[in-house]
């Protein structure tokens, strides 16, 4: 038995959802007169896409053509409009170039401070690098996030964290 | 965010009301409707910035068709449509892209306050370059200076626009800015690659000079009664008849690092690296033309022959190739002068056997431009002996062996 | 033979079945005792029967080709001559370096006479190469930087006949051409004539001054060539220029070729140049090549104003009368004739001043009538094509 649903048009313009049956169902749904599509032999009747009709009539038409005809219509520009467009494209890498820099400058600033400090703490506290070993301290267990921390979601599971995870798990 | 950017780095402190929107909808080429909405707000050029003022900058850098200037900097007027389309229907057709003209005003006003910066940096520079008395430093910050200058102006759309649609020959080269759109574009883009492919291939390298980074365009054109109104392209043959009287050169001085100064003095020769020599059974290098402190000052200058007769060591002797010996190759070098002004009476050469390399080391000259055109025997070739009453030529055997 | 193959074939089998059987005994005997020994017996004995029928794989897998005697045919150092064989391969095992050649089997050949060199090349690390270096005391690869080392390889013609035979010599493409060139060159060379003719009375009209013969003749070759760069794309200056360069410098050729003294050179260039000079002042030529007289920029400014005056007022009235059109074809003929107007000028004054149709605001027929004429076209404000009737005054060409 065949279970894919297809929409048939019918003569009189009404859409029918109807599962379709084997050959001799569907002559003898003919034959009753329900529906007014003729048979005909080796006609493949089971439709392996769930795409309606008129979109798989699209893409049989689309894969037939060639792919530079399916490239989007190129901007025809005059040549006033093309220096225009690229006095616009200028300022705009010149603003990211600008808020890039900026920001890269803040990066080195961030930095230095960190690392004057660091050294601050080895060198210029005596106390036999105690501050400066608390401040540059790795930490060996690498568990500050739990390695099942997920997406906020409706629907949580049961157990939201588990306090216990340990990696042989 | 881009305001607190204004004020951290000190650039111009402009206001873009919804920029980013508009930026957008111009690379994506997608119009929205806040986009579209937001645009009615701020949409003028500044016309009293740096690029609007020609007192102190150049005339060249304005386009002086006030309708195209008027197209480029507030639009294309939908009711009459583009000046450089000619067809009327193409002109009616013709839509500009969706949100150009609304983000426009906002670019142009950004980069001219951008070159208005860099131009205060410029004077900066200039009284620093007054008070600088190491020569080393001075032309660091010089070469510092012509950069500025060129980032001013090469985003001015008026400047882009007469950079890349005019004919080069009309560009005025002196202007740093179009120095370095011509270099970019029409020299190293095209030109030079032509021209290295050419010299390389007619093994001009090795055999004249060992290797050259061509910093001036050399071009050269023949000037006779055939009327003929062209540069020729590097490794043309050309006929006897075309070549038997002296060529006119231009010169395109295109090192933007190093300004040209007036004091630069360069040396014109034309040698003829094929000239056979039946004792050695090679070749020698034979001179053609030599002229020495050449000096231009301006930029696509045409040297004539009256003004390179000054300096002329060797008169000008016209291709005449032997017949049935090999196409022989004519190589123009244009050698800067290291130290100044040469000597006539110094100068040491022998024009039949030429001994190009040690005449360069002997006066210290640089290759810098060069150029190439071939030549071989053909009728006419009797006729400009005879002009120049030269001796018949040799005859050699049609066979190789 | 090849039965004699297939048995020894068969007979190594046998073998190595015996002393498969044998390990396997050793195993056996070391781990596995409790099987008896009178059955390891029977398996070292097995029989085989190997096959005495030939299979398959005679009829083309036993030929073998003599040997292509490949390699190297002149060794390092050896003299060559220009076509000499140095090397037979099969692919590019050595490839062809200096002054030799490569042949469609990949045999590299001389190309010039010299001494062999096999050499590996820096810039081609993975290669081995074989050159001719021309002189015994020369070592390949030569020097990247230096120039190359040539030969000349020509004889010169020493024998007078057979050299001017030999410089008269055509090809058979450059002789038939040579027939055609020279045919052409005497026409245009009474072109050339008749041209210097008629620059010769246009320049008499304008009556500059008196000129004797020769200086006429001089004039008048100099008009033509002017108009020879004029017409290849040259200003009017850059042209006066380029000709005068050309003249001068062909006195200085006959100075060269002792023509002439220095006395008698120097003369002639004062006389070039008073005459060139008197010329260039008065003789213009107008946008058809013809010689007129000269106007200064100045006026010639006023006069185009003053032609674009007169014509905007002839064609202020639409459409245009037939009267209005002679007036207006007479003027800028006109101006075409005495130079006021460059080529493209009058192109654009045409276009501007002669409309063929005039424009739609005036000329437009309800209905058609008799004379008048309709045409359809598009209509981009109501999106439609439309069909328009005009009256034959609409029409330049049909003005009355």
């Amino acid at each position: 038995m065949l279970t894919n649903t297809i929409k048939l048009q019918s003569g009189l313009g009404l859409s029918l959802s109807q599962r379709i049956m084997p050959a001799s169902a569907s002559i003898s749904s003919m034959m009753a007169g329900t529906i007014s599509s003729q048979f005909t032999r080796g006609k493949r009747t089971k439709s392996k896409s769930t795409m309606s009709q008129g979109t798989q009539r699209v893409v049989g038409q689309l894969s037939v053509m060639s792919a530079a005809r399916k490239q989007p219509l190129r901007l025809k520009l005059t040549n006033e409009d093309l220096v225009r467009h690229q006095v616009v494209h200028n300022a705009w890498a010149m603003l990211q170039k600008q808020k890039r820099q900026v920001r890269e400058e803040k990066l080195t600033k961030q930095f230095e401070a960190m690392q004057s400090a660091m050294e601050d703490l080895k060198h210029g506290v005596e106390d036999g690098g105690v501050l400066f070993g608390f401040g540059s301290k790795f930490e060996k267990t690498k568990k500050r996030v739990s390695l099942e921390l997920r997406v906020p979601t409706e629907y949580p599971p049961n157990q939201v964290w588990n306090h216990k995870y340990s990696k042989s798990d | 965010m881009i305001t607190s950017v204004a004020k951290s780095r000190s650039i111009p402190n402009v206001v873009i009301p919804g920029s980013r929107a508009f930026f957008s909808t111009v690379v994506g080429g997608v119009r929205s409707q806040e986009a579209s909405q937001s645009s009615t707000a701020s949409s003028t050029i500044n016309e009293e910035g740096v690029w609007s003022q020609f007192d102190k900058r150049s005339e060249s850098l304005k386009i002086k068709n006030p309708i195209l200037r008027n197209e480029l900097l507030h639009g294309i007027d939908p009711a009459k449509g583009p000046l450089t389309l000619k067809k009327g229907l193409s002109k009616m057709k013709y839509t500009s892209p969706t949100g150009l003209d609304e983000v426009f005003p906002l670019a142009y006003n950004f980069l001219q306050e951008t070159a208005k910066e860099k131009y205060s940096q410029v004077t900066e520079i200039e009284s620093q370059i007054a008070a600088e008395t190491d020569e080393a430093v001075k032309t660091q910050l010089l070469k510092k200076k012509n950069q500025l200058i060129i980032d001013a102006e090469k985003f001015n759309p008026e400047v882009a626009y007469k950079a890349q649609f005019s004919n080069p020959e009309n560009l005025n080269l002196d202007e740093l800015v179009y120095q370095y759109y011509y270099k970019t574009k029409n020299f190293e883009g095209f030109n030079k690659m032509l021209l290295m492919q050419r010299i390389e291939q007619l093994h001009v390298l090795p055999d004249a000079i060992p290797t050259i980074n061509p910093s001036v365009e050399l071009k050269v054109k023949f000037i006779n009664e055939s009327g003929v109104n062209k540069y020729i392209t590097p490794g043309d043959i050309l006929s006897s008849r075309a070549t038997s009287k002296p060529p006119i050169f231009q010169v395109n001085y295109l090192n933007i690092d190093e300004a040209l100064k007036p004091s630069d003095k360069f040396t014109l020769l034309v040698v003829n690296l094929d000239h056979p020599n039946t004792k050695t059974n090679s070749y020698d290098i034979t001179l053609n033309y030599g002229v020495k402190d050449v000096s231009f000052q301006h930029n696509n200058q045409v040297l004539s022959f009256d003004e390179l007769s000054q300096g002329e060591f060797a008169e000008y002797l016209p291709p005449v190739p032997e017949k049935n010996s090999p196409t022989s190759r004519f190589v123009t070098l244009l050698l800067k002068q290291e130290e100044g002004p040469l000597a006539t009476e110094k100068l040491n050469f022998n024009r039949k056997d030429f001994a190009l390399a040690d005449f360069l080391t002997e006066n210290k000259l640089v290759p810098v431009g060069i150029n190439v055109w071939r030549s071989k025997w053909d009728g006419n070739v009797k006729n400009v002996r005879e002009m120049y009453g030269l001796p018949n030529g040799r005859v050699f055997h049609r066979v190789r062996r | 033979m090849s039965s004699i193959f297939s048995l020894s074939k068969a007979s190594s089998l046998t073998k190595k079945v015996l002393v498969a059987g044998k390990l396997l005994a050793q195993n056996n005997n070391a781990f596995n005792s409790n099987i008896p020994s009178s059955s390891l017996l029977a398996l070292s004995s097995i029989q085989i029967r190997t096959s005495t029928k030939k299979a398959a794989g005679s009829k083309t897998n036993m030929k073998d080709s003599a040997g292509r005697r490949l390699g190297p045919k002149k060794n390092e150092g050896i003299l060559v001559r220009t076509g000499q064989i140095i090397y037979r391969q099969r692919g590019t095992k050595i490839h062809p370096g200096e002054n030799t050649g490569i042949g469609r089997d990949h045999t590299i050949y001389a190309k010039e006479p010299g001494y062999v060199r096999y050499y590996l090349d820096p810039f081609h690390p993975s290669r081995k190469f074989v050159g001719v270096a021309l002189r015994k005391d020369l070592a390949l690869p030569s020097n990247h930087w230096e120039p190359r080392v040539r030969r000349f390889g020509y004889v010169e013609l020493k024998d007078s006949k057979s050299a001017q035979q030999e410089e008269e010599h055509l090809t058979r493409k450059d002789w038939l051409l040579k027939q055609k060139v020279d045919k052409e060159v005497e026409q245009r060379d009474i072109r050339r004539q008749t041209k210097k003719q008629e620059l010769l009375t246009e320049f008499k009209a304008l009556n500059i001054g008196e000129f004797s013969e020769d200086q006429l003749n001089i004039v008048a070759s100099r008009l033509l060539n002017v108009q020879r760069f004029l017409i290849n794309g040259f200003s009017l200056s850059e042209s006066e220029q380029n000709v005068t360069f050309n003249d001068l410098y062909d006195y200085k050729l006959s100075l060269k070729r002792t023509e002439i003294d220095e006395a008698k050179y120097q003369e002639l260039v004062s006389q070039y140049k008073s005459l060139a000079s008197k010329t260039d002042e008065h003789v213009a030529f107008n946008a058809k090549y013809h010689v007129v007289k000269k106007i200064s920029e100045e006026k010639k400014k006023a006069m185009k104003t003053e032609l674009i005056g007169q014509l905007t007022k002839l064609t202020e009235q639409l459409p245009i009368k037939k009267d209005d059109k002679s007036k207006i074809v007479e003027l800028i003929t006109n101006a075409e004739n005495t130079g006021v107007l460059t080529k493209s000028e009058i192109v654009r004054v045409r276009r501007r001043f002669l409309k063929p149709v005039a424009p739609e605001s005036v000329a437009v027929l309800e209905k058609s009538a008799k004379k008048s004429v309709s045409y359809k076209r598009f209509d981009y404000s109501s999106n439609k094509v439309v069909t328009i009737i005009r009256s034959n005054d609409a029409f330049l060409s049909k003005a009355k």
